[in-house]
């Protein structure tokens, strides 16, 4: 009896203990499956908050740049020994270029480029009336890449043009400036309207400075600032000196030695901020020389990168002059993507 | 079956008892316990319904960043008009081009996110609101969604990857 009943015993323990594991196992899989999503979820949380993190972060530093460049911009020169305190300031965190100085290929006249040091960088079988029934067909565009890569090699695409500049009615071509006006406004009849007050200029021979350009435009003038103006669109403190060169080369300016004198402003631009006289005593062209409509001492946009972790974003930020006169920053594109990723080249 | 028969009856008797005894103990624990198994049950449930929920609303939030990115109208172009705000929201300069459009919308069922002809559809949302992102003067910088998921709100402001110049717009 006693021997029967414990070996009954034995059995019920082996029984519960099954019934034991069987309820582990069940809750245990539940858990799991409760788990997983949990686990994903809260993982996909982690990333996406992280990522709006860096995000914000990075725009605070991109905000935080720009009093600093409004500040710089008050005395009407932009200095390379500013830009390189701005980005001492943010300990590698910030790289600020000037990514106007360059040619616009949006914009260029079409007889600017075949008399120029721009010509040697059109592809062989490019001609520059396609480029610019090009632009009046298919519009203006950001991505240059794409848009005048039949034209001109990648690598120079890079290093010598970029769409971030304003359009000048003294050194852009008048169908390209009507098409801007277009686009921009969507309004055909002050686009035709502009492009025949530019017609007129031209047959005058008449370069305008800022002040005489809302003159000559009257109401157009007011429509489009700052986009189409007559600033300068150079500055000479920041471009390369290739750029200069080539602004200079144009035959219609007369300058015998294009090269040095291009030469001369970059390397008295390594040493110091150049204002508006410096420019002119150190190039030989007074206020009135025709080739001062390309160069000025004032960065009209900026290219800022900032790291957040291992996270870079890329800001284009635009100047204008506000209404009180003082100088204003406006960041018009802001995107993930860092030096390496852009298709324009870094000037260092 | 001999051994089986030959079995005394006590042996028998002495089982069933166990086994009843067993049984009640176990409906007794199970008693005791199921309130706990089933809170534990329900905050599970709950849980794993606001980590799917959670997960919607990610996937939601990154489809519309991603999409807003990817609208980027050139600095001269005017302001886009804020018009079809609603059920649906679509605009123009998509990937930097004029007559690529960006789409948000909501069917009542499920949120399409993307291009006209290709766009991804998120569900399980409720209450979803659609409208334009703006500065204070009216300009329109990205999308903004607000909807809820996994039993909580949830809002999503989605900026654009360039911005139009203010002061301006044309009609779209």
């Amino acid at each position: 009896m006693v021997r029967a009943a414990s070996l009954v015993h034995d059995g019920e323990r082996g029984s519960a203990a099954l019934g034991a594991l069987a309820v582990l196992v069940l809750v245990a899989a539940f858990a799991a499956a409760a788990y997983l999503p949990l686990a994903s979820g809260v993982r996909a949380a982690a990333r996406a908050e992280g990522k709006a993190e860096a995000r914000a972060e990075a725009l605070d530093a991109v905000l935080a740049a720009l009093p600093v460049l409004e500040e710089g911009a008050a005395d009407g020169v932009d200095s390379r020994a500013e830009l390189e305190a701005l980005e001492a300031s943010f300990a590698g965190a910030l790289l600020v270029d000037d990514v106007s100085s360059r040619f616009n290929p949006n914009l260029i006249r079409k007889n600017f480029i075949e008399k120029t040091t721009l010509a040697r960088l059109l592809k062989p079988d490019a001609l520059v009336d396609a480029l610019q029934q090009a632009r009046v067909d298919r519009g203006l565009s950001v991505d240059i890449m794409t848009a005048y890569g039949d034209f001109f090699e990648a690598e120079s695409l890079e290093a010598w043009f970029t769409p971030y500049t304003y359009a000048s009615v003294n050194t852009d071509d008048e169908f390209a400036l009507e098409r801007l006006w277009f686009e921009a406004t969507g309004d055909s009849s002050g686009a035709a309207a502009f492009r025949e007050a530019n017609r007129r200029q031209l047959e005058a021979l008449k370069l305008l400075s800022p002040g005489e350009f809302a003159a000559w435009y009257g109401v157009e003038a007011a429509t489009l600032a700052p986009f189409v103006g007559a600033e300068a669109g150079l500055n000479v403190n920041l471009a390369e000196m290739e750029v200069l060169e080539a602004a200079l080369s144009y035959p219609g300016y007369g300058i015998e030695s294009p090269c040095e004198v291009a030469e001369s402003l970059a390397e008295a631009a390594r040493s110091r901020a150049l204002d508006r006289d410096a420019l002119a005593a150190t190039a030989g062209l007074d206020g009135e020389h025709p080739a001062r409509a390309w160069l000025g001492t004032r960065t009209w946009f900026w290219r800022i990168f900032a790291r957040s972790g291992d996270a870079w974003f890329r800001a284009i930020v635009r100047m204008e002059q506000g209404a009180d006169g003082k100088p204003e920053a406006i960041v018009v594109e802001f995107r993930e993507g860092g030096p390496e990723d852009d298709p324009l080249r870094r000037n260092d | 079956m001999r051994e089986s028969s030959s079995k005394p009856r006590g042996d028998a008797g002495a089982t069933f008892a166990h086994t009843l005894v067993a049984l009640a103990v176990l409906v007794a624990m199970s008693a005791a316990a199921y309130p706990l198994a089933a809170s534990a049950i329900a905050a599970l449930g709950k849980a794993a319904s606001a980590a799917f929920g959670a997960s919607r609303a990610l996937v939601a939030d990154a489809s519309l960043r991603a999409l807003a990115a990817r609208v980027r109208p050139p600095f001269w172009a005017a302001s886009i008009e804020p018009a079809n705000s609603g059920d649906a929201l679509e605009a123009p300069w998509l990937d930097g081009v004029w007559e690529k459009t960006a789409v948000v919308s909501w069917d009542g069922e499920a949120l399409r996110i993307g291009e006209a002809e290709a766009a991804f559809r998120v569900g399980g949302l409720e209450h979803v609101e659609l409208a334009w992102l703006e500065d204070g003067s009216g300009r329109v910088l990205g999308f903004a969604l607000a909807f809820e998921a996994g039993g909580r709100a949830w809002r999503v402001e989605a900026p654009f990857g360039a911005f139009p110049r203010p002061n301006a717009r044309v009609a779209w």
